[in-house]
């Protein structure tokens, strides 16, 4: 049994590696003669969700949704609004940065712009342990070394600079920066999205490899629903800074119940022409609604194909619906 | 590659892909090591510009170095030749005191490139800090110092420098601080800039996802990826300070003599510009081809540098 099958029969028994509680961030907008705050960004309005040992939660939604702001929460590398992110029980706000740092890291979404074009890669991975441990990079050779080959490159790299790689090789030193300090969560924001498709599947493949040997949490950002399908134990979906669904893959994926995953879902082509005829699907209609006055009650209503005088004014808590899994949350007043 | 992500595969498959891409050949394959200095080094080479510009600085460094060991003492003063035409004892002349001009011009530039050098590695440094703590901290550190800054551009420079020197006194270092604390402004824009733009990307937030701490951030993250256009200001600084230096030894409130300075030299020559204009000639020259050996160098490099990375 792998790690991966442990982490999602514990998933109700055991205290989950990192939970967050109603968190919101809001970012104020500046305006007027005196730069006075006139308006707030709801970039994430009340979020709650948690990562078990060695299992990996996707979180998708549209440009905008708030899921890279949520991550970024998550890491403290924005401060909640309100609201609050435990590691393994424990309040990040109130945790000294070294030691958040040490057990939560990031992987980012752009792999020419997440490495230092000064430094060599060598240098690059042997900063976590200079940062942490205190090691000078002469003292580390043999850990970056083999950092550089758990992620499939060769220990001869570590002289070379960021620019003499391909942007699927410069991920997989982003991915061997985050493991340099042994982490228990990692939250990867959007990893693959920035590389061609043929190199997508080397690091994906990569990164679960990794989470088998070492059995970290992930906290997989994507927009791309196959790439999350494939990679996820349990998927979150978000619109307008909300958290609308979130279950175990196979529910959302084959038992979506909010109209909005529905929509998202059916817009996924389907590679086998006769099914891909049948496939019925839902043209949203309209635009995201602007995150600075987000709709009353429930925040999708103005797209929606379902929306009632209730879904105006009372906001729809998460909640499971009969007969579904216990894990399978959605927040609709008529869900499908 | 095998390891095709299908959206009809649930994870079992995974398992069986992984294998196929753990080990792929393909990301060992990385192209020849070339550093950004030799790329630079190379663009350089082409602009010829650029290259007589520095055989230029390296000419005058050499004279700087070495030519004080070949002439006179530029303060020993003949008792009975004054004002007199090159000859071949004496090949830029010797000037109303009755000392030799070319001890005076050789000494002049040694004199001048130091104090152009260690103004500019003064003013360089001043520059970077308040450019840097300024760009990272931005809010009312930034308002603060770059008003600051406007207001001391908004004055002409030689008068702030003369306001300076007046109160820092004469001599040497009172120039070199002078030239320092006027100097810096440009610099300090131009780091301030870089680091408003390079604190927002992605590696620098990498770094502090990391847990790096902001001095290392702003020393090993940033300052380095804004430092091409402050080699720039250096090379360009360096004739700039050398420049101002001969004006405020001409004024009379820099270099006292018997000193030799260029400035101070010209100064001297202006009385005699109809009977000897080879007093003038000479000390003029050596300021001129100085201060134009460093604007093309400075020109050369914002060339040679001023390509996107990569």
């Amino acid at each position: 049994m792998t790690v991966t099958d442990e982490a999602v029969d514990a998933a109700t028994t055991t205290a989950p590696v990192m939970s967050a509680v109603d968190v919101v961030k809001e970012f104020p907008v500046h305006g007027g003669v005196f730069g006075r705050t006139i308006a707030k960004v709801h970039a994430v309005s009340g979020v709650s969700m948690s990562v078990h040992r060695g299992e990996t939660l996707g979180i998708v939604g549209e440009s905008g949704c708030g899921k890279s702001t949520f991550g970024r929460v998550v890491l403290r590398l924005l401060t909640a609004t309100a609201g609050r992110v435990e590691l393994g029980g424990e309040d990040t706000a109130t945790m000294p940065n070294k030691q958040l740092r040490r057990r939560a890291q990031m992987v980012f979404q752009d792999p020419y712009a997440s490495l230092n074009p000064r430094m060599t890669i060598g240098e690059v991975l042997s900063e976590p342990y200079l940062v942490h441990q205190g090691k000078k990079q002469k003292e580390v050779v043999d850990e970056v070394g083999e950092l550089l080959q758990t992620v499939g490159l060769s220990p001869e790299h570590r002289s070379r600079y960021p620019h003499e790689f391909s942007g699927g090789q410069r991920q997989r030193i982003g991915i061997a920066r985050a493991l340099a300090v042994d982490p228990e969560v990692i939250v990867l924001d959007e990893p693959v999205s920035a590389l061609d498709v043929s190199i997508q599947a080397g690091v994906v493949n990569l990164l679960e490899r990794l989470q088998d040997e070492r059995g970290m949490a992930y906290l997989f950002i994507a927009h791309d629903l196959s790439v999350v399908r494939h990679i996820s134990d349990r998927v979150a979906v978000m619109y307008l800074g909300k958290n609308v669904e979130i279950g175990p893959k196979s529910e959302i994926y084959n038992r979506p119940r909010h109209p909005y995953t529905y929509a998202l879902l059916s817009a996924v082509p389907i590679p086998d022409p006769k099914k891909e005829k049948e496939r019925r699907r839902i043209v949203l209609t309209g635009e995201v609604p602007s995150p600075i006055d987000p709709p009353s009650g429930c925040r999708f209503r103005t797209r929606c194909w379902k929306a009632t005088d209730e879904c105006t004014t009372d906001e729809p808590p998460l909640r499971v619906v009969a007969g579904d899994d216990p894990g399978h949350l959605v927040a609709c007043h008529h869900p499908e | 590659m095998n390891g095709r992500i299908d959206a009809d595969t649930e994870s079992g498959a995974g398992s069986a892909a992984i294998a196929g891409a753990s080990l792929d050949s393909s990301l060992l394959d990385v192209g020849p090591s070339r550093s950004l200095f030799q790329d630079a080094w190379r663009r350089f080479k082409r602009n010829k510009l650029a290259m007589f510009g520095l055989f230029l600085v390296g000419f005058l460094v050499i004279v700087a170095i070495v030519g004080p060991f070949l002439v006179d003492d530029p303060t020993k003063l003949s008792k009975t030749v004054f004002r007199e035409p090159p000859t071949n004892q004496h090949p830029f002349g010797v000037d109303h005191r009755g000392a030799d001009v070319l001890a005076r011009v050789v000494h002049g530039i040694r004199l001048s490139m130091f104090i152009g050098f260690i103004a500019t590695v003064l003013q360089t440094v001043i520059g970077i800090f308040i450019g840097a703590v300024a760009g990272w901290y931005g809010r009312w550190v930034d308002t603060i110092s770059m008003r600051f800054v406007d207001i001391m551009l908004g004055i002409p420079y030689i008068i702030l420098a003369y306001a300076f020197i007046t109160v820092l006194g004469r001599g040497v270092p009172a120039v070199i601080l002078t030239l320092a604390l006027t100097a810096w402004l440009q610099t300090a824009r131009t780091v301030r800039a870089g680091f408003i733009q390079v604190k927002e990307l992605e590696y620098v937030e990498a770094a502090r996802a990391l847990g790096v701490g902001s001095v290392r951030i702003m020393v090993r993250h940033i300052l380095p990826n804004v430092f091409q256009p402050v080699v720039v200001l250096m090379a360009v600084g360096v004739g700039a300070a050398i420049l101002s230096e001969a004006a405020l030894s001409f004024l009379g409130v820099g270099i006292q003599p018997p000193e030799p300075s260029l400035g101070l030299m010209i100064n001297d020559a202006r009385s005699f510009l109809g009977s000897d204009p080879y007093l003038l000639f000479f000390p003029g020259l050596a300021i001129v081809l100085t201060v134009l050996g460093f604007l093309l160098v400075g020109d050369g490099l914002r060339d040679a540098l001023d390509v996107k990375d990569n």
